[in-house]
């Protein structure tokens, strides 16, 4: 029953792409009292792994994935990728999906799309190939001289992802980027995130407050604890992949992890 | 189709009344109003329109034959021109200003002040300045387009939500790629969206201009019928600028739907200037 | 509110003094004088305003600039009562009555599309130059803007609210009276401020036309007689007098709509 981790692992753990290290932020909300939305949070991203991040609101994970994008800074601590400092700064083989809506919305669903890739100095035929798989991979074909406001909100969610999935980042940082969206369209993305992930197996970290997103998707969750923020424990999901996002919610192991993160989060109500 | 019908019965009941009503006897003393000396009448005009448009020479009051498209085009002319200016060099200014914070802050309240005046008081103290040629209306039609211009452009390009400029800057983009990619089409389609505010300000800087020192233009023509009491030749010219400015705006309105066919929410009701 | 920096404090004091040192001593030099409009007859001088603006406001003219604003504003604010009046009650009629709508609107929407300042002379015309004009401009203006907004808020209801008033018990009359008047009421109050500004722009514009009293007329004379400091004088008692009777109007409207903030933004 040991599945519930120590923040030092026992075993030997694959190589650390992304590290903090004692991360502290603190906020002086101008007339409210200053406080820690990050207390010494140190953990470690592993290559090639699902990392989720779940905890109560405002106990700084949003925060925390902005200090390791280099967004913001923090107050002490610093962040590591592939061993060399970036605090402060945004490593190129880095990704990031917001919680907003990022389309661009004066450019056609292709044109957002490629963005990314003109931006890197793409060659022409280079982009065509990537927007073309894109557009194949996320079902977005019949869309792809459309504009944002002529698709739904998942839909645009699905840009957004392809664009950054497009130039193929080495690590993706995801900000409750599902947040927004029913159970119905959630799950078809879901679906959509973990079969290309399944194949160009990159890092991901993925910032969630619904507990039944992160127990689909990752390898391992990290569990905030409330103001001050603080890593409470690290736990390791145990369902095999590939997992089918509809039938994985009613497996044992599914349940099992539920119910023993549930309990671990629940400690923060009282 | 009783709606179109009962409509046209409409104008057509006001037109009658307008018509016949100033020719029942004596009716003038009971309501002033229905002098047809002060307010012409449907016929007048019509028999005008048609003088001007199939007579050649220098008969008419006021608007003599031919006169009519010229007075028109002078009017036309500075609206369009003081459009154009009013609207690029709002624009510009707007985009600058707005991404240039420390100097953005310093011109507020500076901004809120000029914002106060009402530019229309403007007018006699351009034409003093001036005089009355196309130079003072230009002026005159630029002053009230580019403040408005100029603001909901800055407004716009305040507006713009950090996230859309961090992601694209994950994505790889340069200063000048953000500017190119991010910035500018963000600041144009608040600019696109205020035209047809825009044209019917430059329409009335213009014709207000010509209201208060013309010597060109459908409203100089208006004010000069005003002060001869010539209420036929008043109607012809009035009218004239009411379709004249309709089509403007209506075309300023088909341009902003144009450009901004990526945002279908348009601001913009039913011509308030 | 941001803390501006001492940076920021200091540039805005540097622009008001440089804007206010060019005003002053630009015009006063002859090259400039000769070839530019920088001439003290043309725009006059920061001192010759102030010095007339003290004279006739509180000094030995006072009086002149009263009476003339109280003037324009006077025909403005009755015009406005008037004018929103009969926007309120149309606005509600039209939302209520398809008939009324589908026969009326288009007529209101034609003469919307036109920028009723546009319309002043005519109304000089019928009207004559004195008082009555500037009023019935007064109300031109502010029936249509005050119309557009009550309309919408007599029609723009969810759906869902007066259901379920009518679920509550409510008839049509009491419906009426708690659900769609307040609304409608709201929306046209939220239109105030702008109405009255552009009010009493139009009643100056209609006093550029000759009329014996107002601002406007003061401004036509002083421009016709080529007093640069009292056009000054009266642009500037315009421009106090029209933001200070926005302002009232917009503290006026937070306080009676302090309950509906987003229909603050007509």
């Amino acid at each position: 029953m040991a599945r519930v981790m120590p923040r030092e692992s026992a075993v030997p753990a694959a190589r650390a792409v992304v590290e903090a290290r004692d991360v502290t932020r603190r906020f002086a909300h101008g007339a409210a009292e200053p406080f820690t939305a990050l207390d010494r949070v140190s953990l470690e991203v592993r290559e090639g792994e699902f990392l989720a991040i779940v905890g109560p609101s405002g106990c700084g994970k949003s925060t925390l994935l902005h200090i390791m994008a280099g967004l913001k800074r923090p107050d002490s601590g610093a962040i590591f990728v592939n061993g060399v400092e970036t605090t402060g700064t945004t490593p190129r083989e880095m990704g990031y999906l917001f919680q907003e809506d990022t389309v661009l919305p004066w450019y056609s669903v292709e044109r957002n799309i490629a963005l990314g890739l003109h931006y890197r100095g793409a060659s022409v035929p280079d982009i065509r190939a990537r927007v073309e798989w894109a557009l194949e991979v996320s079902g977005l074909t019949e869309f792809r001289r459309s504009y944002p406001h002529q698709l739904s909100g998942g839909m645009r969610r699905r840009v957004a992802l392809m664009m950054t999935l497009v130039v193929d980042p080495k690590i993706l940082l995801m900000d409750e980027p599902f947040g927004a969206l029913d159970t119905h369209t959630k799950t078809r993305l879901h679906a959509s995130l973990l079969e290309i992930w399944g194949k160009t197996r990159q890092t991901i970290v993925f910032v969630t407050h619904d507990l039944m997103e992160a127990i689909t998707l990752s390898d391992r969750i990290i569990i905030m604890s409330g103001r001050p923020g603080r890593v409470k424990a690290s736990y390791a999901i145990t369902i095999p992949r590939p997992r089918d996002v509809i039938k994985v919610k009613d497996s044992e192991e599914y349940l099992d992890d539920f119910r023993e993160i549930w309990r671990i989060l629940g400690e923060e109500f009282v | 189709m009783a709606l179109v019908a009962s409509r046209l019965a409409l104008v057509a009941v006001v037109l009658a009344i307008w018509q016949w009503v100033p020719q029942i006897p004596g009716i003038t003393r009971w309501a002033p109003i229905f002098d047809p000396f002060f307010i012409s009448s449907p016929a007048r005009i019509a028999a005008k329109f048609w003088e001007l448009a199939t007579t050649t020479g220098d008969q008419g009051a006021v608007l003599k034959s031919g006169n009519l498209f010229v007075q028109l085009w002078a009017t036309l002319w500075a609206t369009l021109l003081g459009f154009v200016v009013g609207v690029t060099s709002g624009f510009l200014a707007g985009l600058v200003l707005s991404q240039t914070r420390t100097l953005a802050d310093i011109l507020n309240p500076y901004l809120v002040a000029v914002n106060a005046l009402p530019r229309v008081a403007l007018v006699p103290l351009i034409i003093m300045i001036f005089g009355t040629g196309l130079g003072a209306k230009v002026v005159l039609a630029w002053l009230i387009v580019f403040f408005i211009v100029f603001f909901n452009t800055y407004a716009g390009g305040r507006a713009l939500e950090p996230s859309l400029v961090d992601s694209c800057r994950i994505l790889g983009a340069s200063r000048r790629q953000l500017l190119r990619t991010v910035v500018v089409p963000h600041v144009a389609g608040w600019t696109f969206a205020i035209l047809p505010l825009a044209m019917s300000a430059s329409i009335i800087g213009v014709v207000v201009g010509e209201f208060v020192g013309g010597a060109q233009g459908l409203g100089y023509i208006i004010t000069v019928a005003l002060g001869q009491l010539e209420a036929t030749d008043l109607f012809v010219a009035l009218l004239t600028l009411c379709v004249v400015a309709v089509v403007l705006i209506g075309l300023a309105t088909r341009l902003e739907k144009r450009l901004l066919h990526w945002r279908p929410e348009h601001v913009g009701g039913a011509g308030q200037a | 509110m941001r803390r501006h920096s001492t940076l920021v404090h200091a540039g805005r004091l540097l622009v008001l003094v440089v804007l206010l040192a060019a005003w002053e001593t630009l015009p006063r030099v002859p090259v400039l004088r000769a070839r530019t409009f920088l001439d003290p007859n043309f725009v006059s001088l920061p001192s010759l305003v102030a010095a007339r603006l003290w004279q006739t406001t509180f000094g030995s003219k006072a009086g002149y600039l009263w009476v003339h604003a109280g003037a324009s504003l006077g025909a403005a604010l009755v015009g406005f009562v008037c004018g929103a009046a009969a926007g309120f009650v149309m606005g509600l009629a039209l939302a209520q009555s398809t008939v009324a709508r589908g026969l009326l609107k288009p007529f209101i929407d034609a003469f919307s599309a036109v920028p009723p300042i546009l319309l002043v002379p005519l109304i000089t015309l019928v009207f004559g130059l004195g008082t009555t004009s500037k009023i019935a401009t007064s109300v031109y203006i502010v029936f249509f803007v005050v119309f557009y907004n009550s309309y919408k808020g007599a029609s723009a209801l969810p759906e869902s609210m007066t259901s379920s008033c009518r679920l509550l018990g409510g008839s049509r009359w009491d419906i009426m009276k708690t659900v769609i008047v307040p609304s409608s009421a709201a929306w046209a109050f939220a239109a105030f401020p702008t109405a009255i500004g552009y009010a009493l722009i139009g009643v100056v514009v209609a006093e550029f036309f000759g009329s014996p009293t107002g601002l406007g007329s003061i401004i036509i004379t002083s421009m016709n007689t080529g007093s640069a400091t009292d056009l000054m004088v009266s642009i500037l008692a315009l421009a106090v007098m029209g933001s200070g009777l926005v302002g009232l109007a917009r503290l006026a409207e937070q306080r009676l709509l302090h309950w509906r903030p987003e229909y603050r933004a007509a």
